[in-house]
C-alpha cells in the first residue's frame, strides 16, 4: 500500500495516482527489464535475475518518505534543529566546514546545488527535507500516543509490546533489513523499562531533569550491570563517578562549546566560537569561497525555551571556570541539545519526553529497527546515539569482543553495515544532519578494532582520525584497545571528515574549544606545523589540557603515540594536500611523547581501563593503500549511482603489464574486475599452459578471446557429429545425368543475346502433298457419291449379329411395359451423326415396350439432343441436366434410380461411360443396374473391358451394331443400310490409300516425301 | 411449303454449306475452315451456356421458389448459395472485388472434396476392381485352346502394358535392363495394338459421319429434286 503523500488516503501497489485526490504518488516498485520482477524501489539491481535495475547514469530515486501519519514519528536521527519560524544561525555563527556540509550555503540550494554533482546535490536537498521535517519535529513535541512504541518503553514503566509498530511498516527496505539483521533482539525480551546503564551512573537526580529523576526514571535493574561492559561497570559502580554531575566532568572543550552563541538568541558574529573564528582567520586558504557561510538546516538547532532548560542542565554540569557563562551564550547548537530538558524549564513538559529529552526524542525515533524489538544492548545505548552509529564496521559480522565491550547503549552505534545495507539509502536520513557528513560511511575493514581507538568512544575516535585511515589504522592496532568504545571512535573517525570536506577549520572546533589532551596536541602542534598547512590552526589558542579536559576524558585521550601514529597515517595516506594540512595542523607529525598521560590523575578509574596499556606501533604507512581506502569509502551500490563526470573511474591496469606502481589496492580493484577465470582464458596466459589436443593438434584459435589457443575444439565437427556418426560417400551420379544437368546449365548460362534455336515454320506443303491431299480427297469422295448415288438396293455390307446386341434386345424385350428405364444420352451435336443411329434403333425399341423413359444427361447439349430423340413420336419427355460430372451421376443413382429396371447409356465419350459404370457399381455395389450401353465406333474399343463386365447386358458400338441390332428386330432402315455401304466403301478407299502411301514411302523413299 | 418447311430447307441449306467447308480442309486450311470452326465452338458454348442458365436460373429457381416446405427451400438455396460464391472466384484479378475471391474456396473446396471422394470410390470399385476381375476370368479353359491363349494374351499385355510406364526397369545409368527392355517392347506392341484400335475406332467414327453428312446432304438434294 501507498500512501498518498496529500491526503494520506492508502493506495494500491503499483498505483501511480491517489484515489482519493488524484495526487502523483512515489513510485515503490521497479520492474526489472530482464525478468520483470517487480523490485523495490531502492534496489539498483534485480533481486532475482541481478539485473541492473537503474542506469549508470541515472540517479538514484528518492525512497518515499514516511508521512508523520504513517510513521508516528519516524524522523531522521539528528540533534535538534532551527525551526523555520526562528530562522537559520547567522552564517558567521557556523564555522566554515560546518558550512560546507549545508545545502543551503552560499545563498541558497541552488547556487550549491550549481557547485556540486547532481548526485551530491540530491544528497543535500534530500538532506534538506529531513532537516525540515525533524525541525517540525522538534518545534511540536510528539504526544504520547503519536510515539512509537518502542518509545514508549523507554518512557512508561509498562512493557512494551513485542508487536512491531506501525513504525515498521513504513520502514524502508533497507531499513527492514537491517533491523532483521540485528543480532539477538528479536529474541530478547523487551527490557527497555529499565533505564540505560549508562544512566546508572550518571548524574544524581539533582542534577538531572526531572524526567531524569529517580522518582520518575524507570527502575534500575542492577542485573543490567551484568551487560555492561567492564569499563562501564566501573562507572557504574565508581562511588566517586560524579562526571555527569559535577561541572568538572564535562570537558573543557564540550564546556567552550557550551559557551557557543545561541544563533537564535545571539545570532551575532562575536558568537562564533573562537576555535572556529580563529580557524577561519587562521587558515584562510583552507576556507573554500564557494562555501558561503550558511547556517545548514542539518547543523541548526531548534532554540525553543526547552533548550533553555537543556542549558541549565547543561550548566549544571559544566566545569566551575564556565558555569557562570550562560549556557545559551557559550554552549554551541548542537551542544545545546545535549543537556537533558529540565521539566521545569521546559514549557510544555509532554510525558513521553520527560525521561527523554526532545532532542533525544528525535534521534530515538529514527531508529526504527531497534525499537520494536528492544534488547538488551539497545536498552543500554543512549538513544540519542543508538541511531547515530548505526553503521556497524564490515568485517565484524559477530559481535567482536570490542562490541562487546561496547556498552549497551552504545552497541546500537554498531547497527548498520555497509555492506548488510541493501539499499542505497542515504546515511543522511538515519544520521543528524550535523553528523551526515561525517558519518556517511563506517570504515569497511574494521574487522578487529583493536587499535586504542577502539577503547576511545566512536565519536571521539571520529574527531581523532580520518575515516579513511581509521579502518587501516585499527585493523593494525592491538587488541589491548578493544575497550575503547565504538562511539568514541566513530566520532574520532569523522571528525575529520567534515574537516576535509570543507577544507577549511577541521581542528578547529578539537582546538581551541578542545579538551586538555586535544590542547596537549595542540601544543605539539605548533612546534611541528603541519605539511601543507602554513599557519596553524590552533597557535594562538594556548590551553590548558589539565584544567580544559575531564578526567574521564584525560583517559580517554589517546597516548601521544597513538595519536601521533593516527595522525602520521593519515597524513601520509591521505593524498590531497588539504587533508594533510588539516591533519597535520590537528595532530601534528611529532610524536607525542611517551608515557602516561599528564592527565592521569584526573581520569576516572571507569576511563583508566580504557586507557592502552600499550602503545601500538605505529603502522607502515606506506602499506595503506589510499585508492583503497578511497574506494571503501563509497559504497558498491552509491558507485553504481555516480553519475558520469563525478568522479574518475579507476582505470584498468595492463594485463599483463608489470605491477602498477599504484599501491596494490587499487590494482587489486582493477583486476577484480575482470574474474580469473576469464584472465584464465587469455590467449596470452593460455597459449603457455595449453596442451595441445590429441584430436585436434594443428587447429589454433585465430580469433575472439581465445586466440592463439592451440587445440581448441573446432565447434561444428566437434559438436554436431554423433558419436556413431559414418560418413557416407555421396553416390555417384550417372553421366547422362550429369550430361543433361550440363546442358540445362549451359542453356541457362547462356546470354540473352544469343539466338536461341525457335521451332522452324513447317515448310509450305509442296505439290506433292497437295496432290497427295487431293487425291485422298477425291478417292473418298467419289466413293461416298458414288455409292450414295449409285448402289440403290445393292447391299455390299451385312450386319452381323453379335451377342451383346443380341442379349442387350433381349434385356429391352423383357421389359415390362411402365417400367422405369433411364437413358443417359452423353454425346453431343459433332457426334450426333453417329450416334444417333443407335440411339434411335434403343429408344424406338424401348417406347415399343411402354417403359417410362427418363432421359438424362450430364452435359448441357445432351438434352437437347436426347428430346430431339422423341420429336418423331408422339410422347414429349423432359430431359434432365445433370450437373456435377460423376458426383451427380452419384446422386442421381442413390436418390431418381433406385427402382430403374434398365439403365441406358449412349455416349461417344469414354469417361462418361466409366462415370456411369463406376457410380452404378458404387451405388448399388450388390445388385448394380442393368445397363445397355451405345458407343460410338471410337469408343468401342477403349470401352471394351467395361462393356464386358457383368453389369453390362449388352453394348452397340457404330453404325454396323445399330444396323445389326435393328435387323434383329426386324426393323431394318432402307438409308442406314445404304450409308454402312458406303461407309464399307470408303473403308475400302481408305485402306487401299494407305497401301498407296505405303508403296510410295518403300518406293521413293524418305526422300521422296515432301 | 409452310414455314416448317421452309425452316427445315434452311437447315438442310445450311447444314450442307457447313459441312463442306468443313470438309473442305482436306485441301487444306483456309479461312472458311476456320470460320465455320469457330461456329461450331461458339454456338456449343452458346448452347452450353444457355442450358445452364435456364437449368439453374429457370428450372432450379422455380423449383425452389415452389417448394412449400421451408426444408426443401433450404435444399434448393443452398446449391444457389455455393454457386454464388463461387462466382467471386472470376474476380480475383480485380483489387476490390478480388478479396472476396477467397469466398469462392468454399464451394471450390466442396466441388474437389466431393468430387473426389466420389471418383476415388467409383474407380476401385467402377473400374479397378472389374478391370481386374475381367483380365482374371479371361483366363478359362471354356473355349480351350483359344479362349485360353486369349486369356493368356490379355495377362501378358496387361502386364507388359503396364511395364512399360514402370521406373523400375531402368538401371541407375537409365538403362532398361535386358530383360525389361523385352518386356517393355512386348508392353509397347500391346500398347501400339490399343492405339490402332482406338485409332481405327476413330477413322471408323469418322468415316461414319462423312459418310452421314454426305447422306444428308444428297437427301437435301433429292429432296429439292424430287420435291
Amino acid at each position: 500500500m501507498i500512501r498518498c503523500p496529500k491526503c494520506g488516503k492508502m493506495n494500491q501497489d503499483s498505483s501511480r495516482f491517489c484515489n482519493e485526490c488524484g495526487a502523483t504518488l512515489p513510485q515503490t516498485r521497479i520492474r526489472c527489464p530482464k525478468c520483470g520482477t517487480m523490485n523495490p524501489i531502492g534496489n539498483v539491481l534485480c533481486m532475482v535475475c541481478n539485473t541492473r535495475l537503474l542506469p549508470l547514469d541515472m540517479k538514484l530515486p528518492e525512497k518515499p518518505r514516511p508521512s508523520e501519519g504513517m510513521s508516528g514519528g519516524v524522523k531522521g536521527i539528528s540533534l535538534p534543529s532551527l525551526s523555520a519560524k526562528e530562522g537559520t544561525p547567522e552564517p558567521t555563527t557556523l564555522p566554515d566546514w560546518m558550512l560546507g556540509l549545508t545545502p543551503e550555503s552560499a545563498g541558497g540550494p541552488e547556487s550549491a546545488a550549481a557547485d556540486l554533482p547532481d548526485w551530491l546535490t540530491d544528497m543535500l536537498e534530500e538532506t534538506t527535507e529531513i532537516s525540515g521535517e525533524e525541525a517540525r519535529d522538534v518545534e511540536e513535541p510528539l504526544a504520547p500516543q503519536e510515539l512509537p512504541d518502542w518509545f514508549s518503553a523507554l518512557t512508561e514503566e509498562a512493557p512494551v509490546s513485542p508487536e512491531t509498530p506501525a513504525v515498521e511498516e513504513s520502514l524502508p527496505d533497507w531499513l527492514a533489513d537491517m533491523t532483521e539483521n540485528v543480532p539477538d533482539r528479536s529474541q530478547t525480551p523487551p527490557v527497555m523499562t529499565e533505564p540505560p546503564a549508562w544512566t546508572a551512573a550518571a548524574p544524581p537526580a539533582e542534577t538531572f531533569p526531572s524526567s531524569w529523576n529517580q522518582a520518575e526514571a524507570p527502575a534500575f535493574v542492577p542485573e543490567a550491570n551484568a551487560d555492561l561492559p567492564d569499563w562501564l561497570r566501573s562507572i557504574a559502580d565508581a562511588p566517586t563517578l560524579e562526571e555527569p554531575q559535577s561541572p568538572a566532568g564535562l570537558p573543557a572543550w564540550l564546556l567552550a562549546n557550551a559557551d557557543a552563541p545561541v544563533p537564535v538568541e545571539e545570532p551575532a558574529a562575536p558568537e562564533l566560537p573562537a576555535w572556529l573564528l580563529q580557524g577561519a582567520e587562521e587558515i584562510p586558504h583552507l576556507a573554500p569561497e564557494s562555501v558561503k557561510p550558511t547556517a545548514p538546516s542539518s547543523l541548526s538547532f531548534a532554540q525553543e525555551p526547552v533548550r533553555e532548560a537543556e542549558q541549565d542542565w547543561l550548566s549544571g554540569i559544566l566545569p566551575e571556570e564556565s558555569a557562570p557563562v550562560s549556557p545559551a551564550e557559550a554552549e554551541p547548537d548542537w551542544l545545546s541539545g545535549i543537556p537533558f530538558e529540565e521539566p521545569e524549564a521546559a514549557p510544555e513538559p509532554a510525558p513521553p519526553t520527560e525521561a527523554v529529552p526532545d532532542w533525544l526524542s528525535g534521534i530515538l525515533i529514527e531508529e526504527p529497527e531497534a525499537a520494536p524489538e528492544p534488547t538488551p544492548p539497545t536498552e543500554a545505548v543512549p538513544d540519542w546515539l543508538s541511531g547515530i552509529l548505526i553503521e556497524e564496521p564490515e568485517a565484524a559480522p559477530e559481535p567482536t569482543p570490542p562490541t562487546e565491550a561496547v556498552p549497551d547503549w552504545l552497541s546500537g552505534i554498531l547497527i548498520e553495515e555497509p555492506e548488510a545495507a541493501p539499499e542505497p539509502t542515504p546515511p543522511t536520513e538515519a544520521v543528524p544532519d550535523w553528523l551526515s557528513g561525517i558519518l556517511i560511511e563506517e570504515p569497511e575493514a574494521a574487522p578487529e578494532p583493536t587499535s586504542p581507538m577502539e577503547a576511545m568512544p566512536d565519536w571521539l575516535s571520529g574527531v581523532v582520525v580520518d575515516e579513511t585511515k581509521s579502518a587501516a589504522v585499527i585493523s593494525e592496532a592491538p587488541p589491548v584497545a578493544e575497550e575503547m568504545p565504538d562511539w568514541l571512535q566513530g566520532l574520532t573517525e569523522q571528525a575529520v571528515s567534515p574537516l576535509t570536506e570543507a577544507a577549511g577549520i577541521p581542528s578547529s572546533p578539537v582546538i581551541t574549544e578542545a579538551p586538555d589532551w586535544l590542547a596537549g596536541l595542540e601544543e605539539q602542534e605548533k612546534e611541528r606545523p603541519a605539511p601543507g598547512a602554513p599557519v596553524p590552526l590552533s597557535a594562538g589558542e594556548p590551553s590548558e589540557p589539565e584544567s580544559a579536559m575531564p578526567g574521564w576524558l584525560k583517559d580517554i585521550v589517546p597516548p601521544a603515540e597513538s595519536v601521533s601514529g593516527i595522525g602520521a597515517k593519515a597524513i601520509v595516506v591521505e593524498e590531497e594536500s588539504e587533508v594533510e594540512a588539516v591533519e597535520a595542523a590537528l595532530f601534528g607529525e611529532a610524536e607525542v611523547p611517551e608515557g602516561p598521560p599528564i592527565i592521569e590523575e584526573a581520569m576516572p578509574d571507569w576511563l583508566k581501563d580504557l586507557t592502552p596499556t600499550e602503545m601500538p606501533q605505529s603502522p607502515v604507512v606506506e602499506e595503506i593503500a589510499p585508492e583503497t581506502l578511497a574506494r571503501a569509502e563509497v559504497p558498491a551500490w552509491l558507485q553504481g549511482l555516480r553519475p558520469p563526470g563525478t568522479g574518475p573511474l579507476p582505470s584498468l591496469p595492463e594485463v599483463g603489464a608489470a605491477a602498477p606502481e599504484v599501491p596494490g589496492a587499487e590494482g587489486q580493484l582493477a583486476r577484480a574486475e575482470i574474474p580469473e577465470w576469464v584472465q584464465a582464458l587469455r590467449p596470452a596466459a593460455a597459449a603457455e599452459h595449453a596442451a595441445e589436443s590429441p584430436l585436434f593438434p594443428d587447429l589454433v584459435e585465430t580469433e575472439g578471446p581465445l586466440a592463439g589457443i592451440v587445440g581448441v575444439l573446432p565447434a561444428a565437427p566437434g559438436v554436431d557429429m554423433p558419436v556413431d556418426f559414418e560418413p557416407v560417400p555421396l553416390p555417384e551420379i550417372p553421366e547422362f545425368v550429369v550430361a543433361h544437368a550440363q546442358r540445362w546449365q549451359q542453356l541457362l548460362e547462356q546470354p540473352r543475346g544469343i539466338k536461341r534455336p525457335v521451332a522452324q515454320q513447317r515448310a509450305r506443303s509442296g505439290e506433292g502433298e497437295m496432290a497427295t491431299r487431293w487425291i485422298v480427297a477425291l478417292v473418298l469422295l467419289a466413293v461416298t457419291i458414288l455409292g450414295l448415288l449409285f448402289l440403290g438396293d445393292m447391299h455390299l455390307s451385312q450386319a452381323l449379329s453379335k451377342p451383346p446386341i443380341e442379349h442387350l434386345s433381349t434385356a429391352i424385350q423383357a421389359l415390362e411395359p411402365g417400367e422405369p428405364v433411364v437413358v443417359a444420352v452423353e454425346y453431343g451435336p459433332a457426334e450426333a451423326g453417329e450416334m444417333t443411329p443407335i440411339a434411335e434403333a434403343l429408344v424406338e425399341h424401348l417406347q415399343s415396350r411402354g417403359v417410362h423413359i427418363t432421359l438424362v444427361s450430364t452435359l448441357p447439349e445432351g438434352t437437347g439432343l436426347a428430346q430431339g430423340l422423341f420429336v418423331t413420336s408422339d410422347v414429349s419427355v423432359q430431359a434432365l441436366y445433370l450437373p456435377g460430372s460423376s458426383s451427380g451421376i452419384a446422386v442421381f443413382l442413390n436418390d431418381d434410380l433406385k427402382d430403374a429396371r434398365l439403365l441406358v447409356v449412349l455416349t461417344s465419350r469414354t469417361e462418361r461411360l466409366r462415370w456411369w459404370m463406376e457410380q452404378n457399381n458404387a451405388s448399388h455395389p450388390n445388385a448394380p443396374i442393368p445397363m445397355g450401353v451405345g458407343v460410338s465406333a471410337a469408343v468401342g474399343p477403349q470401352a471394351l473391358p467395361y462393356l464386358e463386365t457383368p453389369v453390362v447386358t449388352g453394348w452397340l458400338v457404330g453404325l454396323p451394331d445399330a444396323v445389326a441390332y435393328r435387323e434383329f428386330r426386324n426393323a431394318r432402315d432402307i438409308s442406314l443400310n445404304r450409308q454402312l455401304d458406303v461407309l464399307l466403301l470408303t473403308h475400302w478407299a481408305a485402306l487401299g490409300l494407305l497401301f498407296f502411301g505405303l508403296f510410295y514411302y518403300l518406293a521413293r523413299g524418305k526422300k521422296g516425301a515432301v | 411449303m409452310g414455314n416448317p418447311e421452309i425452316l427445315e430447307l434452311i437447315g438442310l441449306i445450311v447444314g450442307a454449306v457447313l459441312t463442306l467447308i468443313i470438309f473442305s480442309y482436306l485441301l487444306g486450311d483456309h479461312i472458311l475452315y476456320r470460320w465455320v470452326l469457330a461456329l461450331l465452338v461458339g454456338c456449343g458454348a452458346g448452347y452450353v451456356m444457355g442450358m445452364a442458365l435456364r437449368f439453374l436460373w429457370w428450372d432450379w429457381l422455380e423449383q425452389a421458389r415452389a417448394a412449400e416446405s421451408p426444408l426443401l427451400k433450404i435444399y434448393y438455396f443452398i446449391p444457389l448459395l455455393l454457386g454464388i460464391l463461387l462466382l467471386f472466384k472470376g474476380f480475383s484479378s480485380l483489387k476490390i472485388l478480388g478479396r472476396l475471391s477467397a469466398l469462392g474456396n468454399i464451394p471450390m473446396a466442396y466441388l474437389i472434396g466431393t468430387g473426389a471422394a466420389v471418383t476415388i470410390a467409383g474407380a476401385l470399385l467402377g473400374t479397378l476392381f472389374p478391370q481386374i476381375a475381367a483380365t482374371g476370368k479371361a483366363m478359362t479353359l471354356r473355349d480351350f485352346p483359344w479362349g485360353l491363349l486369349r486369356g493368356i494374351a490379355m495377362l501378358i499385355g496387361t502386364i507388359s502394358a503396364l511395364l512399360v510406364f514402370s521406373a523400375r526397369t531402368k538401371d541407375r545409368d537409365g538403362d532398361v535392363k535386358p530383360v525389361m527392355l523385352w518386356v517393355r517392347r512386348f508392353g509397347e506392341f500391346f500398347i501400339i495394338v490399343a492405339l490402332a484400335a482406338a485409332f481405327a475406332g476413330a477413322i471408323t467414327s469418322g468415316l461414319t459421319l462423312w459418310v452421314e453428312r454426305w447422306a444428308e446432304l444428297f437427301k437435301t438434294v433429292f429432296y429439292f429434286i424430287r420435291g
